[in-house]
């Protein structure tokens, strides 16, 4: 593992299986500590009250999609700067064109190999903090 | 002694089996929703087809069933299109057809 992670993750999703998967991953391959939650309200709650360096985001979700997650998240000044990357099977073009307005760190379509996603989150993550590092050396 | 990569695999084989073991849930449910579907049921089974269809699309290739992934997501966009007022009930049949007959035999 090259790139560097998120220490803390919060993986929002209502599928237990992919909950289940994406924290084994995450916390045996990379050693990230990965809290879940299981619908967006629950995610709201969690993130205002415990911030997570990084929001991995399930769109589609019955009740608030992650679409609404993330714009309440930016509406609100404890969760605006929570970096989020979408992890989703909706990613066709006018998708895409969505999240491309929500200002996220990235898109990781379902499915995906589970043994690579520590790596692409580390890649999303790692970018991030390079444009970041270029704005402040100007 | 188990190594970190004999534990995880271990780990991984587990969150599979179980995996199998609740699509097979999720496709019998299915194949209710697309009877009552066929004999005109309301936009809220549709709804709760597409769910099911999205959830196996999305988690079915990363649980390493690539193909019953693909036929999900047939599934899927039939049933957005019957949602959106299209389709028709004969694409859901053989899309749902072409679910179950990918379906993972659970282990052993």
């Amino acid at each position: 593992m090259s790139a560097t992670l998120p220490a803390d993750v919060l993986f929002v999703d209502d599928d237990p299986d992919m909950r289940a998967l994406v924290a084994l991953t995450l916390a045996e391959l990379a050693g990230v500590r990965v809290r879940t939650c299981a619908c967006g309200a629950e995610a709201l709650a969690e993130a205002a009250r415990d911030p997570p360096d990084l929001l991995l985001l399930d769109v589609m979700m019955p009740g608030m999609d992650g679409v609404e997650v993330r714009r309440r998240l930016l509406a609100d000044p404890r969760t605006a700067r929570i970096p989020v990357i979408l992890l989703t099977a909706r990613v066709g073009p006018a998708d895409l064109d969505l999240y491309a307005g929500l200002g996220v760190l990235g898109v990781i379509a379902k499915p995906f190999d589970p043994l690579e996603l520590p790596e692409t989150i580390g890649r999303m993550w790692n970018g991030d903090r390079d444009r970041a590092a270029a704005c402040r050396a100007g | 002694m188990e190594t970190g990569t004999e534990r995880l695999r271990a780990a991984l084989d587990e969150l599979r089996r179980r995996f199998v073991e609740r699509s097979a849930g999720r496709i019998a449910e299915l194949g209710e929703l697309v009877a009552r579907i066929a004999a005109g049921a309301d936009g809220e089974t549709v709804r709760a087809a597409r769910r099911i269809a999205h959830e196996l699309a999305g988690g079915a290739g990363s649980f390493g069933h690539p193909e019953l992934g693909r036929a999900a997501a047939a599934l899927e966009a039939v049933l957005r299109e019957v949602e959106a007022g299209g389709g028709d009930v004969e694409a859901v049949r053989n899309a749902f057809e072409a679910v179950r007959a990918r379906a993972p035999a659970p282990a052993g």
